[in-house]
């Protein structure tokens, strides 16, 4: 008789990969055989964890189809054990599975747009933050202006891409209505995800993406600056900061 | 050396962030709903439900073997995506295939 | 936000029905009349957002049950503490009436399958799970629920009945049982047992919650199976079941679970109404 824990590992080796005997032994023959009994479990997590990326990925599905996306997630859900109890946890390192895995090696793109809709997920399910009322900038003397740093809401995230991945996401939106036909020449973007009430996706240009990401990085805000003025010479700090700061995007600073 | 034009800079700009503030202080602000349950849209459905799915996963019965050849040909609306299914437009970074 | 949660409210014993993401706007706006209602706790543990903020409008006018599907408190591994830690949170911002788990496992040596698993039913594994939910309640400051889990194999191995062994786990534990008569019917049929001698081993004083569900038939060549698909109505032979859980056990808070294929809201209602009928026979009998 095999321990509890013998008998769980078995199981789940089962289920990714050939029932083995030591378990099949254990399962009592009832209205089929014992495998045929094990079997539904096999499908049921292999479809509920299909089901779960096909939620988080509807755009790379759309991109692929039903057919070639179950062979994805088929081989992600074994080399990609989910370590955590929520099935929303889910769908972490896809991208880059797409970028090795061999039959999309040629869907250049296709792991960029698996990037961006991890991105929309995480900002759907991020930490409610009020944002950076800028007024509460006079409280700091000029004399901590130099340790000043700018936090991005929790809901941000920042994607680049060397494709024109935010048109293929709408285009691949249910609603979507319009032409149909992308052209990859149209180049990257560099891209802001954001939750306001709902998750919007927005364009940034270089210098924008720069001050933003040196912000998530950690840099001060003189450092942020530097980083959007080696990209845009000219680049208005001040416009973009309340630009960036009126629309939600940082939720607090420190210095 | 370094940090005095770059505190010189940082009290103009937040000098002129405060100016700013105060004078756009009707407009500013993160766009504000009425009814704010309704700014949310459409919930994503959760996905920790607890029905078993009864359909058969086609994958897991015998694993590779079961795998049909076409499966390993993408058959979604990635064939509408001009210009470079095979090779990336100016992306040095990545090695072509 | 404004979206302060009143006073905990116990769960009534009368109907409710589970709340599903397609439904939030709807309940919010029309407050239905249903008496409490069931949510999944793992769909609240982001740490904020439109679940969140859907949920505290609903805690605002309904009791609110929080059903687990993933602590896996059969697991051989450590109790998953951060799995906890974000239970514990939760129940500290909804403040639920009740809140329920399975007998089962779903993950061995850290990784989780995200399905709930049978157990053997082994002396070894009672006192484990025993254990485990003793540690859970320690760590919540509070009674769980555990409910009776569906399940497509039995073990050669097993030597307790399962009624017997979700009996013993309440007795020691102190916990309380969550009542799926949808669960016991797929089960007494796909291992052929008396559904109905199962039903009056349970012990009454244990039972806090019903669940009420419908199945699915998967039929093949050599035979079929009944598969827990929570995708359709209550079937008939699951309702002439509840109706001898509430002879025996009296009323008790029964949830209309509905997960897959979601009808309209007034489907849902309309089932929470056909069992309040039958717990209103149970009210009357005590009264």
């Amino acid at each position: 008789m095999p321990s509890l824990r013998e008998l769980q590992r078995a199981f789940s080796a089962g289920v990714f990969n050939e029932l083995p005997a030591e378990l099949a032994q254990h399962i009592r023959a009832g209205r089929f055989p014992g495998p045929q009994h094990f079997q539904i479990y096999r499908n049921n997590v292999c479809e509920s964890l299909t089901n779960a990326l096909k939620a988080v990925y509807p755009v790379v599905e759309r991109l692929v189809g039903d057919g070639f996306f179950r062979y994805a997630a088929d081989t992600f859900m074994r080399t990609h054990p989910l370590s955590s109890g929520n099935l929303h946890d889910f769908g972490d390192g896809f991208a880059e599975f797409l970028e090795s895995f061999p039959p999309s090696q040629e869907l250049v793109y296709l792991p960029d747009v698996a990037r961006l809709e991890w991105a929309w997920h995480r900002s759907y399910h991020a930490a409610d933050r009020a944002p950076l009322a800028l007024k509460a900038l006079a409280a700091i003397a000029p004399a901590q202006y130099a340790d000043l740093k700018f936090m991005l809401h929790p809901s941000v995230q920042l994607v680049t891409s060397d494709y024109p991945v935010l048109r293929i996401w709408e285009v691949n939106q249910s609603a979507y209505a319009g032409d149909q036909s992308i052209d990859l020449g149209l180049g990257g973007v560099k891209l802001l995800v954001i939750r306001r009430q709902q998750v919007q996706i927005e364009s940034l240009n270089e210098a924008d993406y720069a001050l933003l990401s040196a912000c998530a990085a950690g840099a001060t805000l003189a450092q942020a600056a530097e980083a959007a003025l080696r990209i845009q010479s000219d680049y208005n700090l001040i416009l973009a900061l309340h630009r960036h700061a009126s629309s939600g995007v940082f939720s607090d600073f420190s210095c | 050396m370094s940090t005095k034009p770059r505190s010189v800079l940082l009290s103009t700009v937040i000098g002129g962030l405060l100016t700013l503030v105060t004078q756009s202080a009707q407009t500013a602000g993160v766009v504000q709903c009425a009814e704010q349950e309704r700014c949310y849209g459409v919930a994503k459905a959760g996905k920790n439900d607890c029905a078993t799915v009864s359909s058969v996963c086609s994958g897991t019965a015998k694993q590779d073997s079961q795998k049909d050849a076409w499966m390993y040909v993408p058959k979604g609306t990635c064939m509408k995506i001009a210009g470079g299914s095979v090779t990336p437009p100016a992306a040095p970074a990545k090695s072509k295939n | 936000m404004s979206d302060k949660c009143v006073t905990p409210l116990p769960i009534p014993a009368h109907a409710g029905i589970g709340l599903r993401a397609e439904h939030y706007h709807e309940v919010i706006d029309t407050l239905p009349a249903t008496a409490w209602l069931e949510v999944h706790s793992e769909n609240y543990f982001g740490a904020g957002g439109a679940p969140l903020v859907y949920l505290e409008k609903a805690r605002q006018h309904y009791p609110i049950s929080l059903h687990g599907v993933g602590l896996s408190l059969g697991s051989s591994d450590e109790l998953n503490l951060r799995h906890l830690q974000k239970l514990k949170a939760l129940i500290e911002r909804i403040e639920p009436g009740l809140v329920s788990e399975h007998l089962s496992w779903s993950s061995v040596d850290g990784r989780y399958l995200n399905d709930l698993l049978p157990l053997p039913y082994t002396e070894e594994a009672l006192l484990h799970f025993t254990q485990r939910v003793q540690q859970a309640q320690e760590f919540l400051g509070r009674e769980l629920l555990i409910e009776n889990p569906s399940t497509y194999l039995q073990y050669t191995h097993s030597t307790i009945p399962e009624w017997e062994f979700l009996t013993e786990v309440a007795n020691r534990c102190g916990c309380g049982i969550l009542f799926d008569v949808n669960n016991l019917h797929v089960n007494a049929t796909n291992h052929r047992f008396d559904a109905l001698a199962y039903l009056h081993a349970l012990p009454a004083r244990k039972i806090r919650e019903i669940h009420l569900a419908g199945f699915t038939v998967n039929r093949y060549t050599d035979g079929e199976i009944l598969i827990d698909t929570h995708n359709a109505r209550v079937a008939d032979e699951v309702w002439a079941l509840y109706r001898q859980a509430i002879e025996k056990f009296g009323a008790i808070p029964s949830l209309i679970e509905w997960d897959a294929d979601l009808p309209p809201l007034p489907v849902l209602l309309d089932e929470a109404r056909k069992a309040d009928e039958i717990l209103e026979n149970a009210h009357a009998v005590i009264a």
